[in-house]
C-alpha cells in the first residue's frame, strides 16, 4: 500500500514542476539554426566550435593564399605552378579540414555527437545516392559530372543537422 | 522513460544552463533529457545522481505503457 502510494506520488511529482527557476525553461532547446546551417555546428561560442572554425579557415586561407601566389608566379614568370599549387594544397586543405572535423565532434556533448552522427549519416547517403545517379547519367548521356560536386555534402550536412535537431526541440 | 529532472532542478533554483555546466554538457541537452526526447547515457545518468545525491531509479523510471512490463523491444544489432 505504502509502496503504491510512494510510487503514484513520485509519478505525480514528474508533472507537477510549478516552481520555475529559470529563465531558459521556457526558452525551449532554442537550437542555433543559423550557425547548423551555414556552418554546420551546434554552437558558435563554445571552445571545441571555435578550435574547429580556427582550423578550417586557417586551411582554407592558407589554400586560397598559395593558390594567388601561385598565380601571380604564373603571371610574372609563367611557371605553371598555381597548377600545382591548388592540385596538392586542395586535398592537403581538406584532409586537414576533415581531421579537424572528426576531433570536434569527438570534443562535443553526447546528444550533439548523436547529431552529428545523424547529419554526416545523411550526408554520407546523399553522396552515395548522387555518385549512383550520376553513374547513370554518364551511361545514358556520357555526361561526367566533375568530381567537386561532393563539395555539396557539406551544406547537405548543415540541412540534416536541422532535421536531427527538431526532434529534441 | 520519465524523470524528475525539472522538479529536482527547480528546488535547487539552478538554471538549465547551470545544470548543465555542473555535468559539463550542453543546456539543449538538459532540456532534451527534461521534456523526455532524449535518454541520457550511463554514464551521464550516474553524473545526474552523483549531483543530486540520489540514485539513478529516485531520478529516472521507464514507461509502461506497452504492456511488456516496461521493457522496450530490443532493437535489431545487425
Amino acid at each position: 500500500m505504502l509502496d503504491s502510494m510512494e510510487s503514484l506520488l513520485y509519478i505525480s511529482s514528474m508533472h507537477n514542476t510549478t516552481r520555475r527557476s529559470s529563465e531558459s525553461d521556457v526558452a525551449g532547446s532554442n537550437w542555433p539554426w543559423g550557425s547548423m546551417f551555414w556552418f554546420g555546428t551546434l554552437s558558435g561560442g563554445s571552445a571545441a566550435t571555435r578550435i574547429y572554425h580556427r582550423r578550417a579557415y586557417g586551411a582554407l586561407g592558407l589554400l586560397v593564399l598559395a593558390v594567388a601566389i601561385g598565380i601571380a608566379l604564373d603571371t610574372f614568370l609563367g611557371t605553371g605552378t598555381s597548377r600545382w599549387l591548388a592540385g596538392i594544397g586542395t586535398p592537403l586543405a581538406f584532409a586537414s579540414i576533415s581531421w579537424s572535423f572528426y576531433r570536434y565532434v569527438h570534443e562535443l556533448d553526447e546528444l550533439a555527437q548523436r547529431l552529428q552522427l545523424e547529419a554526416v549519416l545523411i550526408a554520407f547517403l546523399f553522396v552515395v545516392l548522387g555518385g549512383i545517379v550520376l553513374f547513370s547519367v554518364s551511361v545514358f548521356t556520357g555526361w561526367v559530372a566533375h568530381p567537386v560536386w561532393v563539395l555539396l555534402a557539406e551544406p547537405v550536412r548543415g540541412v540534416g543537422l536541422i532535421v536531427a535537431a527538431r526532434r529534441y526541440r | 522513460m520519465k524523470n524528475r529532472l525539472r522538479l529536482l532542478r527547480a528546488e535547487r533554483d539552478w538554471s538549465q544552463a547551470a545544470l548543465a555546466d555542473k555535468l559539463g554538457v550542453s543546456r539543449q541537452t538538459v532540456n532534451a533529457i527534461e521534456t523526455g526526447r532524449y535518454d541520457p547515457s550511463l554514464p551521464l545518468a550516474f553524473d545526474l545522481a552523483r549531483l543530486f545525491s540520489l540514485r539513478i531509479e529516485e531520478i529516472f523510471e521507464p514507461e509502461r505503457s506497452n504492456g511488456s512490463g516496461g521493457i522496450a523491444q530490443r532493437p535489431d544489432v545487425g
